[in-house]
């Protein structure tokens, strides 16, 4: 862990992996980290979502972030985990390879993503790149992930 | 103030809504109507004197007096033209009361036409007596009016000695009815007598069998009875105040109770399985009774969802009459089955599409009087909208007698626009379809009636979306009927659970109508496509395990015979497990739009099922 000089400059965020890549979201963004249970597929939905799950009575959809991110898929074992977020008042779970930790990362640390890479309709989640002591890490904001919009044109 | 306001608004409402209905009654020749809008109009009038809207109070004032005068009397139809155009001033004024708090709009022209009018009215007939009782009633200072409760076995003796009793502490001056109709058997009536109102208060409640009884003092100042001579005749109480043994409650706080019942329905089914396996006598007996108790609160709550659909209805013959007026036709409307219930929800949902097709119907079905002399019909066309139950479906019907629907017209405009090509081969039911398409309106010209943003398309969108159906007849000159099927209810419904690839999924078992086992007997390929013969009939079938992408590995499969718009569909699944009511519940976010699914369902053991949704599923791009 980073000692942590000043509160109001430190973002705490979940790291989770997809391959060969470090990610992190915004704390404040996570509603819980769930193993996933049984998930019931919805045939014709986007190619991105997982399918949906009981989560203590409510219907939460799960969204495959892999396939989301373009990324090869990658069979359910057991490192994997659903990161549960809330999104305008709906509930919704995207599934990572693994969870590792929770870092603290000083503002300072984190710088911003050129416009050349942001710009891309594709890559607007992007929030910036956190310099870690033991390598970089690529900050996403998980709400700009599930922009309705982009699920539209998607499909 | 401000909270009684909202209370306020929404009774008036309710009464003006009562008062248009009447109107029409009115103008078809029932006098009777005239004293429930008086009843209305007097309770708007003191609704809005309380609240200190004296524009409003002086309007309904006004037009209180100009009603009186009408009682017993034929009523042109310049009069219900006024009373209409008075009933929308007066929704007007609530709307300017709701936005801005203040009921200043001009009224002064229908004040002047009443004004007018009534010279008329005085001139042409004369002015007729009141009935006996009310020529009494101005004698009596007291009027009481007297309900003898339903299981009184023998009412008119019961009457008779009420009336007996009366007489020995007041002087009786008339009742209503007489005294003779009293003693038939009569279990509402009025009495006017002169006397002392706490002592008739004494001996009316200490008789039996009388169910409720309100009394009134008719006193009034000589002042107000040389201005007007309506208030004399009605007691200085608004109105008997009738007992009332139910409650206003939030549409919120119904759908509240309803998604919690829907969680313990789903929790019942859970430790119904639970209580199954592990097979504790008092774990199953408990939990046997707590199923019933959750059975039987589920039953109550959907009853008190159910509404009839003269809520909404009730607002139609207004609309097809001014409808008409405006587009010079003559209509006659006619609505039955007005006791049949529904969901809330879905009649809710239903209002707009409805109000569409009665528009529609209006427009561009019924012909101009010439038109329809000129093709031997009777001037007046018919506009019928009935509601009935059948099996388990409400069927909301609405026909008319009008020019039908010009498949020809259709054609064109559909290739027009570019919906179909011009060598397409359409059967006229496909041709019919057409005019679901969005996009598709074979109007040429943008009317006032059909610019209301609410196409064809709209409505068969939304009673899909309700899990129903719809059907268009028509034939050329006869006419045009549209059928639409709807499940009384939404939230909980009854279901067959099926298993393909694996995975379950649930079936509505309205939509359902028999499954037969599938072998190489009766499945048969026919140019690439595969049909179920059921009893020689050839039934066009699909494989759910190829519409959902996954593997089917049964060697024994199931076909489901489903219906979809009057038409028999086979759905091919690996096997039946169960049947189940089920609490829907909505798909969110990604999977709204959905093609195929029209939510989820929670089983006992905690697994999510989606729900299929025939006719979106089956539905296809048929035409595209």
């Amino acid at each position: 862990m980073q000692a942590v000089k000043n509160e109001s400059e430190t973002v705490q965020v979940i790291v989770f992996r997809l391959g060969e890549e470090r990610y992190g979201v915004d704390i404040s963004q996570v509603r819980e980290i769930i193993r996933p249970s049984q998930i019931t597929k919805i045939p014709n939905a986007p190619d991105f979502v997982e399918g949906i799950i009981n989560l203590r009575g409510q219907i939460t959809t799960i969204i495959n972030l892999r396939k989301r991110f373009g990324m090869p898929p990658k069979p359910i074992d057991n490192d994997t985990r659903i990161i549960v977020v809330e999104y305008n008042n709906a509930v919704i779970g995207m599934m990572v390879d693994t969870v590792n930790e929770v870092k603290y990362l000083a503002q300072k640390d984190i710088e911003a993503l050129p416009s050349i890479v942001t710009s891309r309709e594709e890559a607007k989640f992007l929030k910036g790149v956190g310099k870690l002591p033991d390598g970089l890490l690529i900050l996403i904001d998980l709400n700009k992930v599930l922009n309705e919009g982009e699920v539209e044109k998607l499909r | 103030m401000s909270d009684y306001k909202a209370e306020f608004l929404q009774e008036a409402r309710e009464y003006v809504e009562l008062m248009n209905q009447s109107f029409l009654r009115l103008e078809k020749g029932d006098n009777s109507a005239i004293d429930e809008i008086f009843r209305a109009m007097h309770t708007i009038k003191g609704m809005a004197g309380f609240m200190g809207y004296k524009n409003l109070e002086n309007l309904c004032h006004r037009l209180e007096s100009f009603l009186s005068e009408l009682k017993g009397k034929e009523v042109s139809e310049e009069t219900v033209d006024l009373l209409l155009l008075s009933s929308d001033r007066i929704s007007e004024i609530l709307n300017k009361i709701e936005a801005e708090n203040s009921d200043e709009i001009d009224c002064d022209d229908i004040l002047d036409s009443i004004t007018s009018l009534e010279k008329k009215e005085s001139k042409t007939c004369e002015k007729k007596e009141g009935g006996d009782s009310k020529r009494f009633a101005e004698d009596a200072n007291l009027r009481i009016e007297i309900k003898i409760s339903d299981d009184c076995a023998m009412k008119g003796v019961r009457g008779l000695l009420i009336l007996e009793a009366l007489k020995e502490v007041c002087e009786i001056k008339a009742t209503e009815p007489e005294e003779s109709k009293i003693e038939e058997g009569c279990d509402l009536f009025l009495v006017f007598a002169n006397g002392d109102a706490k002592k008739v208060d004494e001996v009316l409640s200490g008789i039996a069998e009388i169910e409720r009884y309100t009394i009134s003092e008719t006193g009034i100042s000589k002042k107000e009875r040389k201005e007007d001579k309506i208030e004399e005749k009605t007691p200085e109480v608004i109105q008997p105040q009738k007992k009332s043994d139910s409650v206003r409650v939030d549409v919120k706080v119904l759908d509240t109770i309803m998604n919690l019942i829907g969680e313990l329905v789903i929790i019942k089914g859970r430790l119904l399985q639970i209580s199954g396996k592990y097979e504790i006598p008092e774990l199953s007996e408990a939990v046997s009774i707590m199923e019933k108790s959750i059975t039987s609160l589920q039953d109550e709550v959907m009853k008190v969802r159910m509404v009839k659909v003269e809520r909404v209805f009730s607002k139609f013959p207004r609309m097809v009459r001014d409808l008409a007026r405006k587009l010079g036709k003559k209509v006659e409307f006619v609505m039955e089955g007005l006791d049949t219930e529904l969901d809330r929800t879905v009649l809710d949902e239903m209002s707009d599409p409805i109000m569409h097709l009665i528009r529609n119907a209006v427009d561009h079905g019924i012909e101009s009087p010439e038109e329809r002399k000129a093709k031997g019909k009777s001037e007046t066309g018919l506009i019928k909208l009935s509601a009935r139950r059948e099996k388990n479906n409400v069927v909301i019907e609405i026909e008319d007698d009008g020019r039908g629907i010009d498949l020809e017209k259709i054609r064109k405009k559909a290739i027009e626009r570019g919906l179909i090509s011009e060598s397409a081969q359409l059967s006229e039911e496909e041709l019919k379809n057409l005019i679901f398409l969005p996009g598709f309106s074979t109007n040429d010209r943008a009317t006032e009636i059909s610019g209301r943003g609410v196409g064809m398309d709209v409505v068969k969108t939304t009673v899909e979306r309700l899990g129903g159906s719809l059907k268009l007849i028509s034939e050329k000159d006869r006419g045009t009927k549209i059928r639409i099927n709807l499940p009384p209810t939404v939230a909980i419904i009854k279901s067959l659970l099926v298993s393909v690839g694996g995975q379950v999924y649930a079936i509505p078992l309205s939509n359902v109508v028999e499954a037969v086992y599938v072998d190489s007997n009766n499945a048969k390929n026919i140019h690439g496509n595969l049909f179920l013969i059921v009893r020689g009939k050839l039934i066009p079938s699909f494989r759910l395990s190829q519409l959902f992408g996954c593997e089917n590995g049964k060697e024994r499969e199931v076909g489901i015979i489903v219906e979809k718009e009057s038409e028999k569909y086979a759905l091919i699944a690996d096997s039946i497990i169960d049947q189940q009511e089920i609490v829907v519940k909505p798909l969110t976010g990604y999977l709204s739009k959905i093609k195929g699914f029209s939510g989820v369902t929670i089983l006992g053991d905690g697994t999510v099922v989606p729900i299929i949704d025939i006719s979106s599923l089956l539905g296809g791009d048929k035409f595209g």
